[in-house]
């Protein structure tokens, strides 16, 4: 059973192996369907074993062993995961020349690390698979960007990275409360934490949800992922960082609550703020796709914090699915946005130069003050020379004094 | 004198400046001298690796007073402190000697640039091997000396003088203070064993603990390039001739941190030193934004990656502040990787102006299609800086960001999960530049010379396998620093 966890993250890997490095269709096709029903046999036995199966890693990060676990709350994503792949491969194998290879295997790449994000039973792993699940949508929208937007497509990584580093704090805060970064341990003694720290972790993780979940003003990726012509957008904007928002939300649901009505409040505010922001889309005729799916992970927000929370999750992927499949994408505006990320860096580093060049010049003006006031010095005592005299022998006579008071303490 | 490989502390920098000598006094072609020069790094490495084995060797080679007691003798140690810094030392000299190969051939006078740069290597290891603080500052000066003649002497461009100068300033005004401290300590000591001074002055009152800790700390941090004493950094990165950039961002700015992980933290305490946390901190968070931030403007390659090695020292000096064995211990890992990295990325990017003969940022549009392996490389590089996982970045960054937040400073330790959102940035400008389509077909790049690719590839296979290998790595070095764990 524990190989058939293996199997069932590293097959899509191979798959997308497979396809980088054959290309050619007609050749590719046999070897996918077969790794596709290997695929398809793990998910299959694991299902019906109603074991929870655990395949270690090892200890690669923090000492500690590392393991993918097969459980209860992850098990039915990662079925959903494949369901929405083999909705993008029969979308994908029909029109073969609509998807080229490159697409196809970051597109099965992406499918992999999702399903590790979801199974892995440790913190700092998780980081590491999410950080890929962001990497992976970014070069998927890179891939799909025309020539000129595909430099500034590389500018929705950032929001995306804000959020891994969201997590980061979140995973590391609860591991020093804990003092294990195995993740069912660290949740179970999240509500100990000193108040302060879980309202800081509740306020990174949601910072973390929000965007993953591409709630705005963070929906720039998304509204990208969502426009795109390709069927790949079925993947980026379902079962990429969307989903593994909407997971982080609904495991952390016990230390959101234990945070106090704080968090309640700012769901309330938060929940005010994406209404207005719908209404206001839908009533311009903006991106339609993009506002369900960015309302859509709004209703996230909420179900964390209510029983309905494992209904959300179940029905995530295929209702994005079919929100994707009712409105198709269509390339346009690919990278307004990231220009702005673009214009906003270069004005920084503008800004910066100016600022190297003030602090230079006023460390030139420090390093030439002795020199300066030497120099006024000597022009404002210009002709006054029995005044100098007096001066210099007043200087002369407090050295002598220091000296003779040195010597006589002087053991 | 203690361990079988104890004579091989002594044998390491003995051979370099032998090898030095003999560049010299045998002059033939550049690439001969290169390759003596490359010999004699590979074999002085030898002795040291079998002295590590022992774990801790000491040696002395100089006792006129230690009869007395706390008398002086100068001596040599590799312990667990050293070895990380050591390893670091010779991985990126071997590249750099490697790339030195290929880019050193048309210079003028090749030998005495190898030979210069053979006593810069043997200075950095003398200084760190040092068991003596008379010998630690001997070999610090002649650090300082070999490296700025080395920039006055193939420093590129008309400002090589004047860059030089201000380098020497600056190094010399960190060096009058670690002097001043240095002689302070062994006055109220009484002995220039660093342990054994250090173990005199634990019962002076906390002000004069404090005022020597913040003097090694701003002496050494000059060395590092911490915001504001950074001022000599970019421009003498940009000058310099890139085996000697190589060397400097490398090997020579780890020698800053190892001084401030050696005498300060080691040698005076945490509990000497906790009122200096914040401060220092706060500082190391500063340098890392300041750092990235300056980066985002550059408008030269060089100097480009230049201020992301203040910003990379802001974390070493984020980790050191901690003032914990984590912290000290992932400090050590960062300088490790950022050896590595910084290597990696000065040799692409030497690759990229040879190619091209274009060094501004602007100029590097298109890279990425004329030039896959070095934009692989300079992406590769720039992504492990940004600590992205799994490459090495990753794994010191959230050691170094844990080790923050068990520091007691809340605000600061959730202030430095911001900076790496800057490396990012400055990040993205060049992989991005490299990815852009220019207006006009740029021309195409000559091929430039085989030891400066090959040594490239060696740099990234390198810094791939320690990504890797990240958290053994990680281990490893813990496991070096029981000393560290018993004084902290």
């Amino acid at each position: 059973m524990n190989l058939l966890v293996w199997a069932v993250v590293l097959l899509p890997l191979g798959l997308a192996f497979a396809s980088g490095l054959w290309g050619a269709h007609q050749r590719v096709r046999p070897l996918m369907f077969g790794l596709l029903g290997a695929f398809t046999l793990a998910l299959v036995a694991l299902w019906a074993s109603g074991e929870e199966p655990v395949a270690r890693l090892g200890d690669l990060l923090a000492g500690e062993p590392v393991n993918l676990r097969w459980t209860g709350p992850a098990a039915p994503l990662v079925v959903a995961i494949y369901a929405a792949l083999l909705v993008y491969i029969g979308r994908t194998l029909r029109p073969m020349e609509e998807s080229p290879p490159a697409s196809l295997a970051i597109v099965l790449a992406l499918s992999s690390m999702a399903i590790a994000a979801l199974l892995v039973d440790d913190l700092l792993a998780r980081v590491i698979a999410l950080d890929l699940v962001s990497v992976t949508v970014v070069a998927l929208l890179t891939v799909h960007s025309p020539a000129s937007a595909r430099a500034p497509a590389l500018w929705h990584y950032v929001p995306l990275r804000v959020a891994d580093l969201c997590f980061l704090y979140v995973a590391l805060q609860l591991w020093r409360g804990t003092d294990t970064p195995t993740i069912s341990v660290a949740l179970a003694g999240a509500a100990d934490h000193p108040r302060g720290q879980l309202l800081a972790v509740t306020a990174a993780a949601l910072g973390a949800a929000w965007i993953k979940l591409g709630l705005p003003p963070f929906s720039g990726w998304l509204m990208a992922a969502s426009r795109m012509r390709s069927p790949a957008r079925l993947t980026a904007a379902a079962f990429g960082p969307p989903l593994l928002g909407a997971y982080l939300l609904s495991r952390l649901a016990p230390a959101f609550a234990a945070a106090g009505p704080a968090v309640g409040i700012a769901l309330a505010l938060a929940s005010g703020f994406l209404l207005l922001w719908g209404i206001r889309n839908v009533r311009r005729g903006a991106d339609r796709a993009g506002t369900l799916l960015a309302l859509h992970g709004a209703l996230g927000l909420w179900s964390g914090l209510t029983p309905a929370s494992g209904l959300y999750i179940l029905s995530f992927v295929p209702v994005r699915v079919v929100i994707l499949l009712l409105y198709p994408g269509t390339d346009a505006a690919p990278a307004a946005a990231t220009n702005q990320a673009a214009r906003l860096v270069d004005r920084l580093g503008h800004l910066a130069l100016t600022a190297e060049a003030e602090l230079e010049a006023g460390i030139g003006r420090l390093t030439r003050a002795p020199e300066a006031l030497g120099t006024h010095l000597q022009r404002a005592h210009r002709g006054r020379l029995r005044e100098n005299l007096l001066w210099a022998l007043l200087a002369l006579f407090a050295i002598l004094l220091t000296l003779l008071v040195g010597a006589g303490g002087a053991p | 004198m203690t361990g079988p490989w104890a004579p091989g502390l002594v044998l390491a920098p003995a051979l370099l400046l032998v090898a030095s000598a003999a560049v010299l006094l045998r002059p033939g072609s550049a690439r001969r001298a290169g390759a003596l020069s490359l010999l004699a790094v590979l074999l002085s490495a030898l002795p040291l690796t079998a002295a590590w084995v022992g774990r801790r060797c000491d040696v002395i080679l100089w006792a006129p007073g230690t009869a007395e007691p706390g008398g002086t003798a100068l001596a040599l140690r590799l312990d667990g402190l050293s070895i990380p810094f050591v390893a670091n030392l010779f991985a990126v000299s071997l590249l750099a000697f490697w790339y030195a190969l290929g880019y050193l051939e048309r210079v003028r006078r090749p030998e005495w640039c190898y030979s210069l740069l053979l006593v810069f290597v043997a200075s950095m290891l003398g200084g760190l091997l040092a068991d003596d603080l008379l010998l630690f500052l001997v070999s610090w000066e002649a650090m300082l000396l070999a490296s700025a003649l080395l920039l006055v002497g193939w420093g590129e461009g008309p400002r090589a003088s004047a860059v030089t100068l201000r380098y020497f300033i600056y190094s010399q005004g960190g060096s009058l203070l670690l002097i001043a401290a240095m002689a302070w300590l062994a006055h109220t000591s009484g002995s220039t064993q660093p342990e054994a001074a250090f173990r005199a002055i634990r019962h002076q009152p906390l002000p004069v603990l404090q005022s020597l800790g913040a003097m090694l700390f701003v002496g050494f941090a000059v060395k590092m390039a911490i915001v504001p004493v950074h001022g000599w950094l970019p421009d003498a990165h940009a000058i310099a001739p890139m085996p000697v950039t190589i060397l400097l961002a490398g090997a020579m700015l780890a020698m800053g941190a190892y001084g401030m992980l050696r005498f300060a933290l080691l040698g005076l305490g945490p509990a000497a030193l906790m009122p200096l946390q914040a401060p220092l901190m706060a500082l190391g968070l500063v340098s890392q934004v300041y750092g990235a931030w300056q980066s985002l403007g550059q408008r030269d390659l060089k100097r480009f990656i230049a201020y992301s090695s203040v910003s990379q020292m802001g974390y070493v000096l984020f980790g050191i502040a901690a003032l914990s064995s984590a912290g000290a211990s992932a400090s050590v890992h960062h300088i490790l990787g950022h050896g590595l990295v910084k290597s990696l990325l000065f040799m692409a990017a030497g690759v990229v102006i040879a190619s091209t003969s274009r060094r501004r940022m602007s100029g590097m549009a298109a890279i990425g299609r004329l030039l896959p392996v070095p934009a692989l490389s300079l992406s590769i590089g720039l992504a492990a800086t940004a600590g992205f996982p799994p490459l090495l970045g990753f794994h010191t960054e959230w050691r170094l960001l844990l080790a923050g937040l068990e520091a007691g400073h809340p605000l600061l330790a959730a202030g430095a999960f911001a900076a790496p959102v800057a490396t990012l940035a400055y990040a993205l400008v060049l992989v991005a530049r490299m990815m852009e389509c220019p207006a006009h077909e740029p021309p195409a790049p000559v091929a430039a010379p085989r030891p400066m690719r090959v040594s490239t590839g060696l740099a990234l296979a390198l810094v791939l396998l320690a990504g890797f290998l990240g958290g053994p790595l990680g281990r490893w070095i813990a496991d070096l620093l029981p000393e560290m764990e018993a004084v902290l």
